[in-house]
């Protein structure tokens, strides 16, 4: 059964269907609120959220070939909302590494690594959606602005600000600059 | 290789090692849950399906009357205050600020390394206008072009997003001397893309937004004050030119993302209502801001989000003064193309905006040209450039882009050779320019 057929079967109420969706979507869904918020707790009840409401909320999908992007738009979404609930607390929970995996393939890759973590830290939680999802859930940009609910033009300026950030780190050729050298930032 | 294709390569692995692995058990506790919710029944509003100005019926066209008679009783004496006037011999066209029409173009400026600098518009006579401490930007000219506003924010460095920068708004004369804050203190929340900064036509006041909230204030920072009821946000504001209106783009306060929709209100506060506003489920409105036509009877306004291309719309006022919906301007070149940040030509015969290029990875950009009614839109120049709102010279000769290297260009209209006037930023992203029109109006 394709997805098509399952998410048809899912709105119509069949909850084996939705949990077949579930299954294939929710490593990426939880990776990816993992890397808006940065906070792997915050990223399970943006997901658990998100669950709940695509549930609740299927029968309000129009267009079922859709159903990854407005899963993604929910994801986002819950992801800001749990963003909005942590800048309400009296203390700032800490913006904290996600994991510590080793990296197999040496210091380049760990300082690509390090380089994209603090560039992440440093943007806001929007601004870590739109990477996420463009450069993680491999969107079109024009595909971001409809799940982010803003112009492509934003979009697009939010990204190529985050690009500017990574600009120091990884854009000399790696044949013309030493691998440590990326991730230096300014 | 260009940074965003390195991106393309490099991230998305990056990204999925960086979110490392996922524990998963929860996921068979939320279907419990889930097993056990009733799923929401369809939504049968019909209004979510008809356009805003449809469903929001009479008024939003108008201001709504609660009472009849006493609508009736205020026509009389208006009707009546109207005959006195006109017997008396007092009515007058209004008196507006000259610089509406052709103009020569003075100094055209931008930002370089947290500095506001100017050329002449050959390119020539580099000159510093405002200088440090900080970053300053957003530049937007008084229609006369004896003098300019400017956001300042001493504290902030370039390159970093200023949006969370605490940043104020000054008035400086056209050579950069006279330099006076004018709004009383400093805050965040200023767009640094767009221009959140507006003249009244006859440059005695400024309307100007930060943190959604949108205020009027002399321009030698006196009478300060915010204007607009609680409800919504209140950004980008464009004073129409007949000085009776002032459009912005609004948001629901607690919606984060959607249902952002163009609205007007009167300098006075007065009027405050939607004007356009995306229908149907998830289309939105836009943040680019709006073009006003010079004669203030049309304005041009970006779309975008939903299941819709990003487009330009554009609403009219008819002969009474109300709005006729807004409609949409067709896309017309072929392929997955986006058409956005619209800006009216200085004469109102012609309006130039930005089209996405179709199959393009870097985001670029080219600039349109189109007649007033959306008809032969024709691409000005085959350069790509960056995201950049198109500003108008005042003799409407040249339409200003910046390219994907920083420089600032002015594209001609006869399509003779681009003038380069100056690198915004090297070493920094450069999005600072975008915000403001850069030409100074000089006298024909």
């Amino acid at each position: 059964m394709d997805q098509r057929q399952l998410v048809e079967r899912a709105r119509g109420g069949d909850h084996d269907a939705f949990a077949q969706l579930v299954r294939v979507a929710v490593v990426r869904l939880d990776k990816a609120a993992r890397l808006i918020l940065r906070d792997p707790e915050l990223a399970r009840d943006a997901v658990q959220d998100t669950l709940i409401r695509a549930w609740r909320d299927l029968p309000k999908l129009r267009e079922p070939d859709r159903f990854e992007a407005w899963l993604h738009r929910l994801t986002v979404n819950a992801c800001l909302d749990q963003a909005r609930k942590r800048r309400r607390r009296v203390v700032e929970v800490e913006l904290t590494p996600i994991t510590d995996l080793e990296i197999p393939d040496g210091s380049a890759a760990r300082a690509d690594r390090d380089l994209v973590d603090q560039v992440l830290r440093r943007l806001d939680d929007r601004g870590r959606a739109i990477v996420v999802l463009h450069y993680y859930l491999g969107m079109p940009l024009s595909d971001v602005a409809v799940v982010l609910g803003i112009p492509i033009g934003t979009v697009k300026s939010r990204l190529h600000r985050a690009l500017g950030e990574m600009r120091l780190g990884i854009e000399p050729e790696p044949s013309l600059a030493p691998a440590t050298k990326a991730g230096q930032v300014a | 290789m260009t940074i965003e294709r390195r991106a393309d390569l490099l991230l998305p692995a990056v990204l999925d090692d960086l979110a490392g692995g996922s524990d998963l058990g929860y996921v068979d506790e939320v279907l419990v849950t889930t097993a056990r919710i009733r799923q929401r029944r369809v939504a049968a509003s019909i209004q979510r399906w008809l356009p805003m100005l449809d469903s929001a019926g009479a008024s939003v066209l108008g201001p709504r009357v609660p009472w009849r008679g006493l609508a009736v009783a205020l026509l009389v004496i208006a009707l009546l205050a109207a005959g006195l006037v006109l017997v008396a011999g007092a009515i007058r066209k209004q008196q507006l600020a000259p610089p509406f029409g052709l103009a020569q173009t003075g100094l055209v400026a931008f930002e370089s390394k947290g500095d506001i600098v100017a050329t002449l518009p050959d390119g020539t006579g580099l000159r510093t206008l405002i200088s440090g401490p900080g970053v300053q930007w957003g530049l937007v000219w008084s229609h006369r072009g004896d003098r300019f506003a400017y956001w300042s924010a001493p504290t902030a460095k370039e390159g970093t997003d200023l949006q969370f920068a605490r940043a104020s708004l000054w008035v400086a004369d056209s050579d950069g001397s006279g330099q006076h804050q004018v709004s009383r203190d400093a805050g965040t929340g200023v767009s640094d893309f767009f221009p959140d900064v507006s003249w009244s036509p006859d440059d005695r006041q400024l309307a100007y937004a930060r943190d959604g909230v949108l205020s009027v204030v002399n321009a030698d920072g006196t009478n300060q004050h915010s204007i607009g009821a609680d409800g919504h946000t209140r950004d980008l504001p464009a004073w129409s030119p007949d000085g009776t209106l002032i459009a912005y783009t609004g948001q629901p306060l607690g919606d984060g993302f959607n249902f952002k929709s163009l609205y007007v209100i009167r300098p006075d506060g007065s009027d405050d209502r939607p004007l356009i506003q995306p229908e149907g489920g998830y289309e939105i409105g836009s943040n680019s801001g709006a073009s006003w036509s010079p004669d203030s009877r049309s304005i041009l306004v970006h779309v975008g989000g939903g299941d819709l291309p990003n487009s330009i719309e554009i609403a009219h006022r008819d002969a009474a003064g109300g709005w006729a919906p807004g409609r949409k301007l067709e896309t017309v070149a072929p392929g997955p193309v986006q058409d956005y940040l619209p800006a009216w030509s200085t004469t109102g015969i012609r309006f130039a905006f930005l089209q996405d290029v179709a199959g393009a990875t870097d985001g670029s950009d080219v600039v349109m040209v189109a007649n007033a009614d959306g008809s032969d839109p024709r691409l000005l120049a085959s350069m790509h450039v960056a995201l950049s709102t198109p500003c108008w010279s005042p003799d409407d000769r040249f339409v200003r882009a910046v390219t994907l290297d920083g420089t600032l260009v002015l594209l001609p209209l006869d399509g003779s050779r681009p003038v380069d006037i100056g690198t915004i930023d090297p070493g920094t992203t450069g999005f600072h320019v975008t915000a403001g029109c850069y030409m100074q109006r000089r006298a024909p």
